[in-house]
């Protein structure tokens, strides 16, 4: 018979495993005002420099997160490389970067690097290491688990390896967590894509994958929600058309998703 | 001397040949004795050798590897004298002048030579002569193991081999054998004139080669030097800072030798001697050949880092050596890992590349190459990044997740059939609802390889449930067969 502390100690362990969301996030997505997409609001060359958060809105939305991170970084690599850093526990939860797929994304397979490291803490030394390479284009990392060494302190010592080379970081995190030295950090979720009406077909087809992206914290800007879509040929673009609507229905969406 | 790909399997009682392709198809250009003994030939096509006995195994020669292996034998016999060379593709010479003598004679020599290569493996027939054209004629075509020519009396003991001990093309040496001249010793009464005019200048130059009348010339294998600096300490040391110092010495030695001669390495292994005599080794290889003191020191030191406690704090080392090998000229290397980078960015990523390899491990740190399939997990893969990539050709891409998940998960679907995507389906014990699906995209089993004969056929779907979220499901195999019912899994994500 388990006491309180080691059932709240196995259910904590049970919710990382399974890729829930904290309680805490899902407050936070679902009082947000999220507002009409604005297209020139989207803040141009906020992600070139800096140390960005990307948060899934939980473990499902991973992907999602992932792929933002990527496609931020490759929009200004100018055929400079990518390092993607990871931790090496499970690729089975959420699965490898697959060369043949990134192609599919626009991205060139040839131009993306992977080192995946044991602790978290040669996580952050190899991303520490890449910031410093004059030679790259972005850094990417994945904290896919709660963090033990990621926090401020951490989070400034990228930031300050960064302003020597202006190497931008990208960095998806498991949860939100506490404050740190980051210069945005951002909300992800997957959303419904247009779909391609097919008199012959059961079901439409697919279009340009959608993803709802909430800035949560820019310097001098307040919470800003955007509905992204991630395209082959023109990567990551905007969606013009306004979506108070659906984002409403979306956020209980969040609540319920698995 | 000829060298199988891969590792030997053959069971002792089982006929084997080495194969090789030639005219007509794949031919034996090596047997073992068993598969002598019946009556299979070398040169035969192996399509004639597999009726003749339908248990031969056979393996495919590895040309580069029996070239290199064949290199160095020629330098491990610079024992007997500075001056070796390889006669490819199964031989090599070595020039014994004034050497001869401090192995106890020719025959001594040579008997020594079949002795230490016979304890690796090789078997051999070697020949000692005055000139090299007597001697590689006499070595493959004598009738002895090992052969003393006498000098100036190559032309006499050369006379009854065969005319190919002369080196000549083939088509000549089988025109010579249709004209009935089949030794060598047929050849010396006719003209050299008549020969010339009859079968080209070649075959005349060769007998007086052979006869020690002209000269041959030989290239000798270049002599490489060892790249190799050794520090043995006063007395037992195992404090990791003055491991690391001598390290230290070490490396700014040899630098300084790479650097002078204006070559760099690509491997640098330290051995630590200690006090019982065994050696440990710790190698750092490099993306690319350097003479970077700095950058070789600091890669060690990360080393260090992750092996420290790993040394027995009581044994102590009496020496360190420090070894360069994979050695290139500096002036040469071109960059490779950032196609179109600066030379200062690809030379700062290569230095990256290198320390992230040193503390993570050489297969942390990983590239994407491609093959050539269609079944997904072939056709890309994850390879370190200082291997070698086969190269990558841009090529319209069918559509791909960008996350592959490496074992399949299985899937319960609910499908219309025959081969509509599914509707429903549940992942991980969450149910998704379909909203929109393309597929599906068969992709058939490789049955040309082994194993794959009766793998099942593939029909890959990519739907987004209600939520956005985006999956690549397959369904293994057809409704068509009931007793071997359809599976569903779940082998990727979109973004």
């Amino acid at each position: 018979m388990l006491n309180q502390t080691s059932k709240r100690l196995f259910l904590e362990n049970l919710r990382e495993r399974l890729g829930f969301q904290t309680r805490v996030d899902q407050t936070r997505f679902e009082h947000t005002s999220w507002g009409p997409v604005d297209g020139p609001s989207w803040p141009r060359g906020i992600f070139q420099k800096g140390l960005h958060e990307i948060v899934a809105a939980n473990g499902s939305h991973h992907p999602a997160a992932l792929a933002f991170g990527l496609l931020a970084a490759h929009a200004t690599a100018d055929h400079r490389p990518l390092l993607v850093v990871s931790l090496d526990h499970n690729d089975q939860d959420n699965g490898r970067l697959y060369g043949a797929g990134l192609a599919a994304l626009g991205i060139d397979p040839m131009l993306v690097f992977e080192a995946k490291t044991r602790t978290e803490k040669d996580l952050l030394w190899t991303v520490e290491e890449g910031v410093s390479c004059a030679g790259l284009a972005a850094v990417i990392a994945v904290l896919d688990r709660k963090e033990r060494l990621y926090g401020f302190t951490a989070s400034r010592r990228i930031k300050l390896r960064q302003e020597k080379t202006g190497i931008p970081v990208f960095l998806a995190r498991h949860a939100h967590g506490d404050a740190t030295a980051a210069s945005t950090r951002s909300l992800i979720m997957a959303r419904p894509s247009e779909g391609i009406l097919v008199p012959s077909n059961h079901l439409p087809l697919l279009s340009a994958p959608r993803a709802a992206l909430q800035l949560v914290r820019h310097l001098g800007s307040p919470p800003q929600t955007w509905e992204i879509a991630f395209d082959a040929s023109n990567g990551l673009r905007m969606v013009a058309e306004v979506q108070n609507g659906p984002f409403a229905a979306s956020a209980g969406a969040i609540e319920n998703a698995a | 001397m000829l060298r199988q790909q891969g590792p030997s399997r053959t069971p002792r009682d089982a006929p084997f040949a080495i194969i090789a392709p030639g005219k007509g198809g794949n031919r034996l250009i090596a047997i073992d004795a068993i598969a002598s003994r019946i009556g299979l030939r070398e040169g035969m096509l192996l399509t004639d050798a597999t009726a003749i006995e339908p248990s031969l195994k056979v393996s495919k020669q590895d040309a580069p590897g029996e070239a290199s292996d064949l290199k160095r034998l020629a330098m491990g016999c610079r024992r007997y004298s500075p001056w070796t060379g390889t006669d490819a593709p199964e031989g090599f010479w070595i020039d014994i002048t004034g050497t001869a003598h401090l192995f106890g004679g020719e025959a001594a020599l040579l008997a020594d030579l079949k002795e230490r290569l016979q304890r690796h493996g090789f078997c051999c027939q070697a020949a000692a002569a005055s000139t090299h054209a007597a001697a590689w004629g006499m070595a493959r075509f004598g009738k002895s193991a090992i052969t003393v020519i006498p000098p100036a009396k190559d032309r006499d003991a050369c006379a009854p081999l065969s005319i190919r001990a002369l080196n000549i093309a083939e088509d000549k040496a089988a025109l010579l054998d249709r004209l009935g001249l089949k030794t060598v010793g047929q050849l010396y009464v006719i003209s050299r004139e008549a020969l010339r005019a009859r079968f080209g200048p070649q075959l005349g130059q060769r007998l007086d080669q052979l006869s020690g009348i002209t000269g041959e010339a030989m290239s000798a294998l270049a002599y490489e030097p060892s790249y190799r600096s050794q520090l043995d300490f006063a007395e037992p040391v195992t404090a990791m800072p003055v491991i690391l110092d001598a390290a230290g010495i070490l490396i700014a030695r040899l630098t300084e030798q790479l650097r002078n001669n204006g070559v760099g390495a690509q491997s640098f292994t330290l051995t630590l001697i200690d006090t019982g005599g065994s050696g440990s080794e710790i190698v750092n290889a490099l993306a690319r050949a350097s003479h970077d003191a700095d950058h070789i020191c600091r890669l060690f030191r990360d080393r260090f880092t992750t092996l420290e406690g790993r040394f027995d704090e009581h044994s102590g080392f009496d020496a360190a050596i420090l070894h360069a090998s994979a050695i290139e000229r500096m002036e040469a290397i071109q960059s490779s890992l950032a196609p179109n980078g600066s030379q200062d960015g690809s030379a700062s990523i290569h230095a990256l590349f290198d320390r992230l390899t040193a503390r993570l491990g050489s297969r942390a740190v990983t590239r994407f190459d491609f093959r050539q399939s269609h079944i997904p997990e072939r056709a890309s893969l994850s390879v370190p990044v200082l291997s070698h990539f086969s190269g990558y050709e841009k090529r319209p891409t069918p559509t791909r997740p960008f996350l592959l998940l490496p074992h399949p998960e299985p899937v319960t679907a609910l499908a219309e059939l025959p081969d509509y995507p599914p509707r429903r389906f549940t992942w991980r014990r969450v149910n998704y609802r379909v909203a929109k699906a393309e597929g599906p995209e068969r992709i058939e089993s490789e049955w040309w390889k082994p194993g794959e004969t009766h793998s099942r056929p593939r029909d890959y779907y990519t739907i987004e449930e209600e939520g956005g979220r985006r999956f690549w499901l397959y369904r293994e195999g057809l409704y068509a067969d009931p007793a071997h019912p359809p599976k569903w899994f779940m082998h990727g994500m979109f973004a």
